[in-house]
């Protein structure tokens, strides 16, 4: 088993690095400001190496081999890492042109293409896809939530992002983490008056009314997790943040009116 | 019901078995295998106990259902021993006839011995029979001796004799370096080192181990597990319960599992009639033959299906009761597999050998084969050669003689032209190297792969482009969707296939395949990613030209590509018997009786009805390109 005090070092690019054992290459990198790209990594997520965009070559010994950088741990001295070999360019050129060829319609993926100088693919485009599917929306509501309200439906080619049968999930608190981690912004959250909508798991959850302004502004199942979850004084959930900005103001202004009048006496 | 203290006491038990089984007796055995089963050895069972019963014979001849023979083709098969003659194609009717020389011991039944099909010769002796004397049945060999649901069967002929030998005579890492020693290498596909496998499970750290059988096996074709499973389960178990001992015993609690195919319903029968009787016999259970502290169990778990949970760790994610998908295994399952703890995973027929090399020991074993793959390898050998089955040969054996040998060479005295060996995901190799020895670097060299045993062998009238177009089909299919290029890759190298095999393909698709295929081996987070571009990759190395001939010639050379070929009537063939005529689904062929027939290209939709029906092969196919 890794003793945690236990110290590593390896080359990235040719550059030597000392990092602790099970550090990831990613992680490394980062470390001599080598930045490898990556899609579907997210710092509070365990890492899920799906995308493939953050491969890098290794070379142990005598054996080469590609390995993605977000999840591969270094666990001796001694490894060498490439992270812009030729093969390396190659192969995530293809895997670039892969990704642009499903998510054409995606800005973000475009965009991303274009950085590695891919402009447009002769591959077969799908039409308005633009999910790429890294899994971070799976991941971040089932081990960061604990709700795992949405899932991975079918297999191979027809793999995609869905709510069980098809239907609003049970589950889902409308909290919104998937549309904050999907780093294509391609689920969509809107606050309607007294709703909020997550078009995508077809998600509409009644928002809670602010004790103060009577606005509605939050889903009332997020705030019942936090409630739970987390050590705040209830009342500071029964806001919206607009008026427990306006509570905090008014408490710290009493607090000196307080201090001022304690003086004078 | 004998339930063993010590180990002594199953030798006597087999020496118990042993007395009371007179070898000279004759004893019929019917193969039950799944491919005699589908030829109707069910009723020729039956048939049997009928004219047994019937003549009072059974004292004289004994029955046995036994587990596949491997000479699936000319099933359904039956042996009569001692004297191993072998009757193939036998039918219900036929039993009376054989049962009557079998009792009156005079003579054969000549019309149901093996015909070699160029020289017309019978061959009346099981071992004689050219299928069976280029091969070594070590491991599948016992399955035609045994009934596989009897645990006294398999003990009788000295099943379970290992166990104690490695439980009493050796400790756990001298079983280990026995089994390193041998040589042995995984039999499922990846071919790594089973000692050294165990030996990093025995050092793993952990508070429980875990042994598991993978008897998910999913090639197209391909069916060596299945068959050991349902023929001989009790070997594959024994092997199991050396390495739990193995891996686990004076360290940590152990458990076992097999992940078998749902498909696979005889074999999850007969795997747990195998459990429950060694359960009995205090095989399985706690101080295992009297070894104290040595408990042992296993639990059996069907798999719904999915290719890719051959895949380790798409394996045992299933077992937890995740979907089967693969995980990176930079940290290998050995260290981390099920449930987070070491776990120890092999093939059936890798734990099927364990026994073997135990008892014989490790010289022995390693004395079979090429300096890297040692003992033997079950194929399952298909396609269009004389003689399908399954069959057991020396590693280091060349294809030619497992294709010509022991395949009888290819059907209709057509050409060869090709031999895919290692499942869905092996390459597909040509005439050129049919003088390689199966050896798992060896094949791995030339693009292919030893895989689980798929051996699937083509003859002239196929086209290798429509192949590959097969393959990444099955395996677009199979793929779990999770990483980028398997799920992406696969589907747009698919595209392309499809492209020129419709006649679109175009100028650069060749190096666009090959940088596709390249970029999908490199980068897929699993293996079955990482061999799916064998079949492409292979064909687009060794027949080039048939490509090229589809994308700039728009022909299909072998004329199997439905766009690019057409139906003629040869006129001199013709008998004008008009069969064509009345089974055409478009009204398509013109012609009246005894006159030559003549295909409306504008009608035709290329259906192969014409083809199919013509007993005069004067409907032929043809692809003259531009």
């Amino acid at each position: 088993m890794a003793e945690p005090d236990r110290i590593c070092t390896l080359e990235i690019d040719g550059k030597p690095v000392s990092v602790p054992e099970g550090t990831t290459i990613l992680e490394a990198g980062r470390k001599l400001g080598i930045e490898i790209p990556t899609l579907c990594h997210h710092p509070a997520l365990e890492p899920y190496g799906v995308c493939r965009v953050c491969i890098v070559e290794i070379k142990r010994g005598r054996r080469v081999r590609v390995v993605t950088a977000c999840n591969f741990p270094v666990e001796e001295d001694g490894l060498e890492v490439s992270t812009n070999s030729e093969r390396i360019r190659k192969d995530r050129r293809v895997v670039i042109e892969l990704l642009l060829a499903r998510c054409f319609s995606s800005p973000v993926i475009r965009e991303f293409a274009a950085r590695f100088g891919v402009i447009d693919t002769d591959l077969e485009k799908t039409d308005g896809e633009e999910c790429i599917l890294c899994g971070l929306c799976v991941n971040v509501c089932r081990d960061l939530i604990g709700q795992a309200a949405i899932g991975f439906e079918s297999r191979g080619a027809d793999r995609k992002t869905a709510t069980p049968f098809g239907t609003p999930s049970e589950e889902c608190i409308g909290c919104g983490a998937c549309v904050y981690v999907c780093p294509t912004g391609c689920i969509k959250m809107e606050d309607l008056p007294e709703e909020r909508m997550i078009d995508r798991w077809m998600s509409l959850m009644p928002c809670l009314k602010c004790r103060s302004c009577g606005k509605a502004f939050g889903s009332v199942r997020q705030l019942e997790l936090l409630k739970n979850r987390q050590p705040l004084v209830k009342s500071y959930l029964e806001m919206c943040p607009q008026c427990r900005a306006k509570g905090l103001g008014e408490a710290l202004v009493g607090q000196a009116v307080a201090k001022k009048e304690a003086y004078a006496g | 019901m004998p339930r063993f203290q010590d180990p002594a006491e199953i030798s006597e038990f087999r020496r118990a078995l042993q007395v009371g089984h007179d070898p000279h007796q004759p004893y019929v055995a019917i193969c039950g295998g799944t491919g005699c089963l589908a030829l109707g050895a069910a009723e020729v069972r039956h048939a049997f106990e009928e004219a047994i019963a019937k003549n009072g014979a059974e004292v004289k001849v004994r029955m046995k259902f036994t587990g596949c023979h491997g000479f699936c083709e000319k099933g359904p098969l039956v042996v009569i021993h001692p004297q191993e003659h072998l009757y193939v194609g036998v039918k219900a009717k036929d039993v009376p006839e054989i049962l009557e020389k079998v009792v009156g011991q005079n003579g054969l039944v000549e019309r149901l011995l093996y015909q070699d099909p160029a020289t017309k010769e019978r061959t009346a002796r099981e071992s004689d029979v050219p299928f069976y004397r280029h091969q070594k049945r070590l491991v599948f060999g016992m399955n035609g001796m045994i009934d596989p649901t009897s645990i006294d069967d398999y003990i009788r002929i000295g099943g379970y004799s290992a166990l104690p030998k490695a439980l009493f005579e050796m400790t756990p890492e001298q079983v280990i370096a026995e089994v390193k020693r041998a040589g042995l290498r995984g039999r499922g596909g990846g071919g790594f080192s089973a000692g050294t496998k165990w030996e990093t499970c025995r050092k793993a750290h952990g508070n429980v181990r875990y042994v598991i059988i993978n008897a998910d096996e999913g090639d197209p074709g391909a069916y060596m597990d299945r068959s050991l499973l349902e023929g001989n389960p009790h070997s594959v178990l024994e092997g199991l319960i050396i390495g739990a001992y193995a891996i686990s015993y004076g360290l940590s609690p152990v458990q076992g599992f097999i992940y078998v195919r749902h498909e696979y319903p005889l074999a999850v029968k007969y795997f747990t009639t195998a459990v429950e009787k060694a359960r009995e016999y205090g095989l399985l259970g706690e101080d295992i033959l009297g070894k104290d502290g040595f408990n042992f169990d296993v639990q059996i778990s069907q798999g719904g299906g999915a290719f890719v949970c051959g895949e380790s760790s798409a394996l045992m994610a299933s077992l937890e009761g995740k979907p089967g998908e693969p995980r990176a295994k930079y940290v290998h399952t050995v260290h981390k597999g099920l449930h987070n703890q070491p776990s120890n995973l092999n093939n059936v027929e890798t734990w099927a050998n364990v026994p073997l090399i135990v008892n014989n020991g490790a010289d022995w074993y390693a004395a079979m084969g090429t300096e890297g793959s040692k003992g033997t390898k079950i194929f399952s050998l298909v396609g269009k050669i004389n003689h399908t089955g399954l069959v057991e040969v020396p590693m280091g054996i060349t294809l030619r003689e497992i294709v010509y040998g022991i395949g009888g060479g290819i059907r209709e005295n057509k050409q060869f032209k090709a031999v895919q060996t290692g499942g869905p995901s092996g390459g597909c190799l040509p005439e050129s190297l049919l003088d390689l020895p199966v050896d798992f670097d060896a094949l791995t060299k030339v693009g292919s792969m030893m895989g689980s045993g798929g051996m699937i062998v083509m003859d002239q009238d196929t086209c290798m482009v429509d192949v590959a177009r097969y393959f990444l089909n099955f395996l677009k299919g199979e793929s779990c969707g999770k990483c980028t290029p398997c799920r992406e890759g696969i589907k747009q190298i698919l595209h392309i296939l499809d492209r020129i095999c419709e006649g679109d393909g175009k100028d650069g698709d060749l190096q666009r395949l090959i940088d596709l295929g390249n970029a999908v081996q490199d980068t897929s987070l699993c293996a079955l990613g990482g061999s799916a571009a064998n079949p492409l990759l292979t064909t687009i190395n060794y027949f080039e030209e048939e490509y090229l001939a589809h994308i700039h010639s728009k022909r299909c050379p072998a004329a199997v590509c439905r766009a690019l070929i057409e139906y003629m009537i040869v006129a001199e063939k013709c008998t004008g018997c008009m069969a064509c005529i009345k089974r055409c689904p478009k009204d398509g062929i013109a012609g009246v009786l005894k006159k030559p027939h003549f295909i409306d290209r504008e009608k035709c939709i290329k259906c192969g009805i014409c083809y199919e029906t013509c007993n005069f092969d004067a409907v032929v196919r043809i692809s003259v390109g531009v």
